[in-house]
């Protein structure tokens, strides 16, 4: 199928419906806190908290998608010099040059190319092979040869190197559209202006479930979320597809070395200098999804890190020069990664009860239904509206499955454990990655056992059928993960006799895959 | 549309409609007939010009009565051949089914899956089995929102007349056909835009027909002033009684315990609309709002009248959002992709072929009232000098309609139903002396009790303080039979009887 790139277009939620899910949610929790008569006091107070975090959550998202359509002044005449990074460290030839090549043709009048080329540091085998190309193609070559700050660090030396007033930022498989510049620079007329974001289309999203399951998560996030970013200066920088201001980044010091995730962290910074920002919902240059599940599992895993490290480290509610409302928007995306706990908790209610008897709350299961469904119904109808229709079970899928991922950069971010910056692989690897699921996997057998086990100990009640339905919706929710990360999803059309990275038939066979799912988009 | 496709179609309606004739033919035409039956039957048992008027004095509008009348003429007056009647328009829904989920969702997959849920659901099966005007209003509610659909997509002036048409006899079939006529003022309102030009005026040339066409009626039902107290006794309904309503709508009448146990896995219901989340999918069409409106107005309406008004909350009554319920479901279930989707098609269906056995073969479905199996007791055990008592007064029309023996039949309160007027009300001041009345000189009492009207207790507990019971049935839910010993000065007593 081929990847609709007419997105991000009919975001705005009706007002009265936002209002209608701001007052259920707070009717939901408000009766889940005072009217039900709790049962274990302890479960009771975790699942509170939890609701309340949930309610924080879908209140943050109603603030930000209050206004999605905000709209800018720019001036297309205003055309500066712009230098144009390509952040390369090792990445295949053929899909820089590809990068390269885009980039080259883009329709502007004025500006210099230059591949940002760290693979001498990161140890890669094709950093000539870089520099070769770059000369091929006629474009600067930066190679770095003293190491530190991962993507950043490469991105600061090019920016020690260069002088033009605008810089603009593409990962090596992100091959932006003629228009890119065109679309962009003409907003830099507010000389306040510190950076403007576009969308990380992938165009591999139809490869697999990880890729679909990746985008599914980006679309909700380029659309309605960064749109409504926008109403509040408070767009998300993603740390390709953007042009920055030399002058805001330097005045923060350029890109922040010290978190994985150097570009949210950035933004927040620019941000609290007082430079504005500008988010464009336009395609306008088209990248890959990680096609495997460890590449995936990676992504997310420091995307998650870099944005819990603003919580830890960053200090993002008491720090000087942001607006409240900037303040709610960095807290509300940082904290989505706090979500995996309480998945969870809530997933594991059922089974308490089904094991030994124990709930949060005694209620009749209609009068929980009475409320939760209609709170339910009006939030899934705000999720759809304001994704244009973009938001599936999958993508809510594989932000719940994603709990582990939570759960493991929480813990390293409170516990302050240093980690490096890894690149998300551009090509997909093999292999049964199983073992990173392997909590799914534990809680749906568990959730099987706990429901005979239930059955056994009080019979088919209603108490126990209830509790089964909800068990049995954490397992479905978690399933999909599960099937991601087996490698059938993946290499389901390879030779099932070799999975080894550099067996060129298995290699073969990928980028022939790749190109069938890319050749739609060759127009 | 390809032959193959039309083909296909018809073996799909042809299959539905017959599955439901044998379904109805094996298990509910010959169920006991129901109080509301009999009344169809004593209503109908009359000339026209009687008919009307004893309509009149009920809660009912006569159309279906009228229709029944001369429908008898031809089939006599069994109460299976009135029940055929009611699956006749039952049985004819299911095309007009397929034929609105064809204008609404363009899909035959889901038009046919939901005429199939409408044809399987166990609360139309009952309803489309009953000597009531239940199937009736369903059709000409189905019917008419078509052609609304219709209206909306052409404005062609065929469809405006049908219109007209389908409403006035909607009016006349149910009062609560009035819901489905506001539902569709109130989506007109709100969606003016998406209506031919013109359409406004038309909408009222259409609602002053109907208005116009039911004032006769209405004037003649206030001449008479008599709207009786004959209706059953209404609860004012909780949040709970809507989730039973729309549960009851796809799975049946249950009994209680069944039906906790189904509404206990709603859910279920938000997993399966996860589930059915498809990217892209148009699913908010305008005329599928329509449905969605018209399965939700109805409800609401019916739940805020009954709190704040009087309680008119009644699942029955609302019988005619059922299709658009199936339709809804249908699509939800479609939206589905791959396995997910036949799962569960698959879970949907055997559900409904087990609930629809259920229903028809558990004694304790709540529907049911046995007031034949009452009869043949009675018919075995009940001496000459025995009275039958049965209360509530309006019940005493199904016993007569069974029960052809010696024994008298008397009602508490009393009630002479011969006679012009309403039922009188319960009245605790006079009602030992009603009970003097009709127990007189016989020797002993059956006492049937049903459709409590708020007073069961009362009789209950007089009975069983000042008589001694022999006896107690319970036959049904909510049906008990009691024999009480009312003389002792006499040889024979029910024992003797027994050993004999």
């Amino acid at each position: 199928m081929k990847p609709d790139k007419n997105i991000f277009t009919q975001t705005q939620v009706p007002r009265p419906i936002l209002i209608l899910g701001f007052i259920f949610a707070l009717f939901y929790l408000y009766v889940i806190g005072f009217w039900f008569a709790p049962s274990n006091i302890i479960l009771f107070r975790i699942l509170l908290i939890g609701q309340v975090f949930l309610i924080w959550q879908i209140c943050t998202y109603i603030f930000t998608v209050w206004n999605t359509e905000r709209t800018f002044a720019k001036d297309i005449s205003y055309t500066p010099v712009v230098d144009v990074f390509i952040t390369v460290a090792g990445e295949p030839i053929d899909i820089i040059e590809e990068t390269v090549v885009a980039i080259k043709n883009m329709d502007y009048p004025n500006f210099a190319v230059y591949i940002l080329n760290d693979g001498f540091v990161a140890k890669k085998d094709n950093w000539k092979d870089v520099e070769a190309l770059a000369s091929r193609l006629n474009i600067g070559c930066i190679t770095r040869t003293i190491p530190g700050g991962a993507k950043a660090g490469n991105i600061n030396n090019a920016l020690r190197l260069t002088t033009n007033p605008l810089v603009c930022i593409f990962d090596a498989d992100h091959v932006p559209h003629e228009d890119f510049l065109k679309e962009t620079v003409p907003y830099f007329i507010d000389k306040r202006l510190g950076f403007v974001q576009t969308p990380q289309f992938y165009k591999n999203q139809n490869l697999n479930l990880i890729t679909r399951g990746a985008w599914d998560q980006q679309e909700l996030f380029f659309g309605p979320i960064c749109k409504g970013k926008n109403n509040y200066n408070a767009a998300t920088m993603c740390g390709t597809n953007m042009v920055i201001r030399r002058e805001a980044i330097v005045e923060v010091g350029g890109m922040c070395e010290e978190s994985i995730a150097e570009d949210f962290v950035t933004g927040l910074l620019m941000h609290a200098n007082n430079w504005n920002s500008i988010y464009v919902p336009k395609v306008l240059a088209e990248g890959l999804a990680p096609e495997d599940f460890l590449s995936y599992y990676k992504q997310q895993l420091r995307w998650a890190r870099g944005a819990l490290d603003v919580i830890f480290r960053y200090n993002v509610f008491f720090r000087s020069g942001l607006s409240l409302s900037q303040r709610i928007q960095y807290l509300a995306s940082a904290s989505h990664f706090l979500s995996g706990i309480v998945v969870i908790t809530n997933a594991f209610f059922p089974i308490l009860f089904l094991l030994f008897g124990i709930q949060p709350f005694t209620v009749t299961t209609m009068s929980l239904a009475s409320v939760f469904l209609p709170y339910m119904f009006v939030v899934l109808t705000i999720l759809r509206r304001s994704s244009d229709n973009t938001f599936t079970f999958r993508s809510l899928a594989f932000s719940m499955g994603g709990f582990g991922i939570h759960l493991s950069a929480l813990i390293s971010a409170a516990t302050r454990q240093k980690s490096s910056f890894a690149i998300t692989s551009k090509r997909a690897l093999s292999g049964n990655f199983w073992y990173l699921v392997i909590g799914h996997i534990a809680y749906v057998s568990l959730a099987v056992c706990a429901g005979a086990f239930g059955i056994m100990r009080e019979g088919l009640t209603p108490a126990v059928a209830n509790n089964i339905a909800w068990a049995a919706i954490s397992s479905c929710v978690f399933i999909p993960f599960i099937f991601a990360a087996l490698p059938r999803q993946t290499f389901s059309f390879a030779t099932e006799s070799n999975h080894s990275e550099d067996n060129s038939q298995t290699v073969r066979h990928l980028t022939v895959r790749r190109e069938q799912a890319l050749r739609t988009d060759t127009t | 549309m390809t032959q193959f496709t039309l083909y296909r179609t018809y073996f799909l309606t042809l299959g539905l409609m017959t599955g439901v004739c044998i379904i109805s033919y094996f298990l509910f035409l010959g169920q006991s007939i129901r109080l509301d039956e009999a009344q169809t039957l004593w209503q109908t048992g009359r000339y026209p010009g009687g008919i009307l008027y004893v309509v009149a004095q009920d809660v009912h509008v006569p159309l279906y009565h009228m229709m029944i009348y001369f429908w008898q003429l031809i089939f006599g007056v069994n109460i299976e051949f009135v029940r055929l009647f009611s699956l006749l328009f039952f049985v004819l829904t299911i095309p007009l089914v397929i034929r609105l989920g064809d204008e609404v969702y363009e899909s035959r997959l889901i038009s046919g899956t939901g005429a199939a849920i409408f044809a399987l659901s166990p609360f139309m099966i009952w309803y489309g089995n009953e000597a009531r005007m239940y199937s009736l209003l369903v059709f000409l509610t189905v019917l008419n929102q078509y052609l609304f659909v219709r209206i909306r997509k052409t404005g062609q002036t065929q469809y405006w007349i049908a219109y007209g048409i389908t409403a006035i006899l909607g009016a006349y079939t149910h009062y609560y056909f009035g819901l489905v006529l506001i539902t569709q003022g109130m989506f007109y309102l709100f969606h003016r835009s998406d209506f031919p030009e013109r359409s406004f005026r038309k909408f009222v040339i259409a609602a002053a027909a109907v208005l116009l066409s039911l004032a006769p009626w209405l004037l003649y039902v206030r001449y008479l002033g008599k709207i009786s107290n004959s209706e059953p006794l209404l609860h004012a309904p909780g949040l709970i009684d809507i989730f039973n309503t729309y549960v009851q709508f796809i799975f049946g009448i249950q009994s209680v315990p069944i039906n906790t146990f189904i509404v206990a896995l709603w859910p279920i219901v938000m997993l399966v609309w996860l589930f059915a989340i498809k990217k892209y999918a148009g699913s908010e069409t305008i005329d599928n709002r329509y449905l969605l409106t018209s399965i939700v107005i109805p409800v609401g309406v019916g739940f805020v009248v009954s709190i704040f008004v009087r309680p008119i909350f009644e699942a029955r009554y609302l019988i005619f959002v059922l299709p658009a319920c199936a339709l809804l479901l249908s699509a939800l279930i479609n939206s589905a992709e791959g396995i997910a989707r036949s799962i569960l098609t698959t879970i949907l269906f055997v559900s409904l072929i087990v609930s629809i056995l259920v229903v028809s073969l558990n004694p304790n479905t709540p529907t049911k009232e046995n007031y034949a199996t009452v009869a043949t007791y009675l018919d075995t055990y009940a001496n000459p000098q025995d009275v039958i008592i049965v209360s509530a007064p309006f019940t005493i029309y199904p016993i007569e309609y069974y029960y052809q023996g010696p024994v008298s039949i008397s009602t508490l309160p009393l009630w002479n139903q011969h006679v012009t007027g309403p039922i009188p009300p319960f009245n605790p001041d006079t009602f030992p002396n009603e009970v003097k009345t009709v127990t007189g000189s016989h020797q002993r009492a059956w006492l049937l009790l049903s459709y409590d009207q708020g007073y069961e207790k009362t009789i209950r507990d007089y009975f069983d303080n000042h008589y001694r019971r022999l006896e107690l049935i319970t036959i049904s839910p909510g049906m008990t039979l009691a024999l009480y010993q009312l003389r002792y000065d006499t040889a024979d007593s029910v024992y003797k009887d027994r050993a004999q």
